[in-house]
């Protein structure tokens, strides 16, 4: 289906990697540090790169940045360094995701595909309705109630399904508890209530790849919840 | 050896050993020292047994005794003076006072026999007169006669008078006699009468009238001297009186020749009334003795065949062949012992008595010296009598033995055949006393260790579980000053001591006139021995135990008075020692003195501007006082200097150059400290950093190969494995690379923070909406376990300022813990209390026994199965206190039986927080590259 190029200095993981996407239908490329990656990136058409930060020769930090020079491809960044600086450095320098070793298996696959999605169809996407909500690879067409994540549509309850559309209408903003509960239930919050708390779980465990690591619904602890907002 | 009995009983025996031979030996001393003397009842001097006779085990009898001889020979000799003064005082055996004696014979009696004196009886003279003429000079004799003198009245006349009185017994006075004739007829007439007239005249008893020293003071020399002078005053008033008248027509040659023979005649009176009244002293006194003794009986008469004679023998009407009858029979049947004096034949006859050492001449020698009393016609009786048969032969009555010789015959009888027993127990207890003595001396100061196995215990392997006491386990008593205690232990000592010493003495002296008899004698010494010894042991004891504490030189007011003196020059040494002080005190403390008395010196001086000095010196005074108050100042910015640093305040320098004198010097040192501090704590950072960059390293090169082994478990998983075992082998296998995962994560996260490695984003955090999120999150996994979280929260908001991510982290660690380990079914408690702080308190029952304590369950690694095989890493409550602290707040378990229990406080924020924007998310991007920047710095 796509071309996908590992980038790894450890032969056996980006063997492991390939054999997972592989069964996925993909085309697997590999390339053992960052000048390589480079090199087969300009020499070949890549849909997807996935990439080591740790490498000999030349970083997968500084690969990325040459390569964002001429290529506009979903980069996922695959580190040891598990640190939120790390992240945030890897996403700021233009990765898509950031997946932390050891990582499981599926997850990778999944977010692989979730990436492939949004760059093959949703990037095209025009928004042109009014209803529609969209953050990154988050959908809701509340004219249909349609939830979709990365192009494959998810079904919520109607209270998750307004909870989820209070936070996507609102992107980026915080909601605590009570004013969720308010702006759903249409009534006064009594507090000592956990009932926002587990929808919001449940929310997260149906449109997250890894809901202890949310892309879309975040919780700010002691704080409120929010969706995250992306172009 | 000694120190293995210094038991308390053990000592206390040889105690008693001690005081029962001491009691017994002064007992038996005291008794033999009593029992082996005896006062003489004539005399009474002491009468010693030799304590060699006694102490020979011969068979003599008491007779044999030398001591009894000795005794007997004394009263032999006695006995021929007293019938000497017998013969001239006594008329049938009484002492007659008008006894005539005739003076010329008596003075020349030692040399020529009375018969040879042609006397006309003219200068005979009454005995009673010549012994109260003595007397008149003081010594009463008041036996003599009712009349003592006849002068009328009963009063002593002048003694002018009595010698003008001295009157003959015919009553013609000396002064109207021919005196020349009468000397001349007696043949005491010669030309140098009055030069020689000393030489006829001897005292019959002056030897033994001077040894009695009871009586000397009676002889004093002034008293003979007085006599003299009296005399001559009559003699030369007499020749003032009568060479006038009486002799003036008369031949002056006679006249010359009356008057010497006067003085004559007067000079024998009083020497013949000296000697008279010493003769009748010795009478009196051994009258008694000898008249009424019972064991000695003694038979005299001047001649044989006359009735005249002198006996203590009773018997009225016995004449003199009587007694010489019965004693001569004594003599041949009796057991005493006997002397026989034959004066016609000069012919002694013993029995029993001359087998000791006296002899024959011996005794002769005693009749020698007063052969002018014994007439050669006379015989001589002296018996000792020893039985009843002798006693009525002689003296018509039983034997009765009361007196000396009673004394010393009963001791010969007791104490000489018991004389080695007492030798032999004296030396006995005298062994036993010495030996005792020294047993105890070694056990003294020992006391039972009561910890048998101490260090010292096994040491001293001697000592076998006693040990010398310590020092500071002495008595009061012991403690006491050794100057207050010798002199003490020397006073009582010596009291007691002197107290036996004078009891025995006066014991000894006085004999029968002491109140004390032998037995109360023997009692008292005993008991006062037993205090005596009691003491001695007492004190002896303390000193021992001075000496071995050695504490008897260091308790001593020398040895006090000494350590104090050194004290005192130590504290002076060393006031002195660092010359630091002498320069910057001493000096100018003297200088500023100095200076203030020479202003004030020289403005007595100049007495005008007296006031101008003193303000001067007032000034000056300020000014010091100023530098003082500044110095202070400044020492006081060291201080806080000090304190500062003390508080963590450790980059703090004092500012040097403010100081002044040696006060730079401490400013000096307190930066020093500083940098030193500063120094070591960035070492010890540096290192806690590279510690956890380490671990951060080390985790990444295990994560690589981690990753792998987690993907081919995955993968092999997929491939179609049939074999059960391989099955359960990879179940192994994918978790354990599951919990190393973990485990690899959590070291680097506490790692992290217990290095400061972690930045903290503070911002306000509603708890009760944290709690919420926190239950919400974990309500399936609860639900799972069946766990109910009962959640007591107050109603109005609590805020607090923390890091909202790491608070997560830490309601996370903690609700996986309650997870894991919670029993199923229970309930959780969740509760907010506002205090003085806010209290999040989390309780849960815990599924199995808690066997560690709370402090432990923090340490890293601690879980509380302790068991490593269930999922965890065992970080996750060391994570979470780390991180609590970290947040400013506390982390506290408790553990009641299988309640577990955390409580956090942290400090509650009173604003209410703003609701969250986008900016936040902004923030923390930026914070990013401030980190980038300052890892690239730190590299």
């Amino acid at each position: 289906m796509a071309t996908i190029l590992v980038c790894d200095d450890d032969v056996n993981i980006v063997d492991a990697i390939s054999i997972y996407l592989e069964q996925e239908g993909h085309e697997i490329l590999k390339a053992y540090d960052g000048m390589e990656a480079i090199q087969m990136l300009k020499a070949n058409k890549i849909d997807l790169l996935i990439i080591d930060v740790m490498m000999p020769k030349l970083d997968g930090i500084h690969a990325i940045l040459k390569i964002r020079e001429f290529s506009m491809i979903p980069i996922l960044v695959l580190s040891a360094k598990t640190e939120d600086a790390d992240k945030i450095l890897g996403l700021n320098v233009g990765a898509d995701d950031y997946i932390t070793k050891p990582f499981n298996p599926l997850e990778l696959v999944a977010r692989v595909r979730s990436s492939l999605r949004r760059y093959t169809k949703l990037g095209s996407v025009a928004q042109t309705n009014s209803d529609v909500y969209v953050s990154g690879g988050l959908m809701m067409n509340d004219e249909t109630k349609e939830v979709e994540v990365d192009g494959e549509s998810v079904k919520l309850t109607p209270i998750e399904y307004n909870i989820l559309l209070l936070l996507l209408k609102n992107a980026g903003k915080v909601f605590s508890i009570d004013q969720i509960y308010e702006n759903i239930w249409n009534e006064e919050a009594i507090g000592a209530d956990n009932t926002v708390a587990v929808h919001i779980r449940h929310i997260r465990e149906k449109i997250e790849i890894n809901p202890k690591e949310p892309r879309y619904l975040k919780v700010v602890w002691g704080i409120g919840y929010k969706v995250e907002k992306y172009n | 050896m000694i120190k293995k009995h210094a038991s308390g009983k053990n000592k206390c025996i040889l105690v008693l050993i001690q005081q029962i031979t001491a009691v017994t030996m002064i007992v038996i001393m005291v008794t033999l020292l009593t029992q082996i003397s005896v006062r003489s009842e004539r005399d009474h001097s002491l009468v010693f047994y030799d304590l060699r006779e006694i102490a020979s085990d011969n068979d003599e009898s008491f007779q044999e005794s030398s001591s009894f001889s000795m005794m007997f020979s004394e009263d032999i000799n006695a006995l021929i003076y007293y019938l000497a003064i017998c013969q001239q005082f006594e008329e049938n055996g009484k002492f007659d006072k008008n006894r005539n004696i005739d003076l010329l014979s008596y003075v020349k009696r030692k040399w020529v026999s009375p018969e040879s004196i042609s006397s006309d009886g003219s200068l005979n003279y009454r005995v009673g007169d010549l012994i109260n003429w003595q007397d008149v000079n003081g010594v009463e004799v008041k036996t003599v006669g009712e009349d003592q003198i006849d002068v009328g009245g009963g009063e002593y006349i002048p003694y002018e008078q009595v010698v003008e009185r001295y009157l003959p017994s015919d009553g013609i006075s000396i002064y109207d006699k021919d005196l020349v004739s009468i000397l001349k007829s007696a043949g005491m007439w010669e030309k140098d009468a009055t030069e020689s007239m000393d030489d006829g005249f001897e005292t019959d008893g002056i030897d033994e009238y001077y040894d009695q020293t009871e009586y000397s003071d009676d002889v004093d020399p002034d008293v003979m001297m007085q006599a003299d002078e009296a005399m001559a005053a009559a003699e030369s008033r007499y020749y003032e009186e009568t060479e006038d008248t009486v002799y003036m027509d008369e031949d002056p040659v006679y006249a010359e020749e009356q008057l010497r023979a006067q003085a004559i005649i007067t000079h024998y009176i009083m020497e013949a009334a000296r000697d008279l009244s010493l003769n009748y002293k010795t009478y009196t006194e051994q009258n008694d003795y000898f008249k009424k003794n019972k064991s000695i009986k003694y038979f005299y008469a001047p001649d044989v065949k006359g009735n005249n004679y002198y006996t203590n023998c009773a018997g009225e009407g016995r004449t003199t062949s009587d007694y010489i009858r019965a004693f001569k029979k004594a003599m041949k049947t009796g057991s005493g012992s006997y002397v026989c004096y034959d004066l016609s034949k000069d012919e002694f006859t013993t029995v029993r008595y001359e087998e000791k050492d006296v002899n024959h001449t011996e005794l002769r020698r005693f009749f020698c010296d007063y052969s002018y009393a014994f007439k050669d016609k006379g015989v001589f009786y002296i018996a000792y009598i020893n039985s009843d048969e002798e006693a009525e032969l002689l003296d018509g009555t039983k034997l009765v033995r009361t007196d000396a010789y009673g004394k010393l015959e009963n001791v010969y009888g007791n104490v000489k055949p018991n004389f080695m027993f007492y030798v032999v127990t004296l030396a006995v207890c005298l062994a036993l006393f010495v030996i005792s003595f020294f047993i105890w001396c070694g056990m003294v100061g020992y006391r039972r260790e009561k910890v048998l196995m101490t260090e010292e215990g096994m040491k001293e392997q001697d000592g076998a579980g006693y040990r010398l006491i310590r020092a500071e386990e002495l008595s009061v008593f012991d403690r006491m000053y050794t100057g207050i205690f010798l002199i003490l232990a020397v006073v009582v000592e010596a009291v007691i001591l002197l107290g036996m010493a004078l009891l025995i003495m006066d014991g000894y002296m006085d004999g029968e006139l002491s109140l004390l008899t032998d037995h109360r004698l023997i009692r008292i010494c005993a008991v006062l021995t037993f205090l005596w010894i009691l003491g001695a042991q007492f004190f002896w004891a303390s000193f021992l135990r001075r000496v071995k504490t050695r504490t008897f030189w260091k308790n001593s007011v020398i040895c006090r008075g000494f350590l104090l003196v050194k004290k005192v020059a130590g504290r002076a040494m060393l006031a002195f020692a660092d010359k630091n002080v002498i320069v910057n005190l001493w000096i100018p403390y003297l200088v500023f003195l100095a200076m203030n008395l020479l202003i004030l010196a020289i403005g007595v001086d100049f007495i005008n501007y007296f006031w101008g000095f003193v303000a001067v010196a007032f000034v000056l005074d300020i000014l010091v006082g100023i530098v003082g108050q500044r110095l202070y100042r400044e020492r006081r910015e060291v201080l806080d200097g000090i304190n500062r640093i003390a508080d963590g305040e450790i980059t703090y320098q004092v500012d040097v150059s403010r100081m002044h004198g040696q006060n730079v010097l401490f400013a000096r040192a307190v930066n020093h400290i500083g940098d030193g501090i500063h120094e070591a704590v960035q070492i010890s950072m540096k290192d806690e950093r590279l510690k956890a960059d380490l671990i951060t390293n080390v985790s990444h090169d295990i994560k690589t190969p981690l990753t792998s082994i987690i993907n081919y478990v995955d993968l092999l998983k997929r491939v179609d494995i049939e074999d059960e075992k391989a099955q359960e082998y990879l179940r192994i296998l994918d978790e354990k690379s599951q919990r190393l995962k973990q485990l690899t994560l959590d070291l680097v996260e506490a790692s992290k923070i217990s290095s400061g490695n972690i930045v903290l984003h503070f911002e306000p955090l509603r708890v009760k909406d944290l709690m919420m999120q926190v239950i919400g999150e974990f309500s399936d996994k609860f639900e799972e376990k069946d766990l109910t979280v009962i959640a007591g929260f107050p109603e109005e908001p609590v805020v607090i300022e923390a890091d909202s991510r790491r608070m997560w982290r830490v309601m996370e660690n903690l609700f996986n813990n309650i997870y894991k380990y919670a029993m199923q079914g229970t309930r959780v408690y969740l509760d907010i209390e506002l205090k003085d702080r806010v209290y999040i308190i989390v309780k849960n029952i815990s599924m199995q026994k808690l066997n560690v304590s709370a402090d432990e369950l923090t340490e890293r690694f601690i879980r509380g199965d302790i068991s490593r095989s269930t999922e965890g890493s065992g970080l996750g409550l060391s994570i979470a206190k780390s991180l609590v602290e970290a947040q400013k707040g506390e982390f506290e378990i408790v553990l009641d039986g299988d309640l577990f229990k955390v409580i956090m406080r942290f400090d509650e924020m009173t604003k209410e927080p703003a609701p969250r924007t986008e900016i936040q998310e902004i923030e923390v991007l930026n914070d990013v590259e401030v980190i980038e920047n300052e890892e690239a710095i730190g590299e």
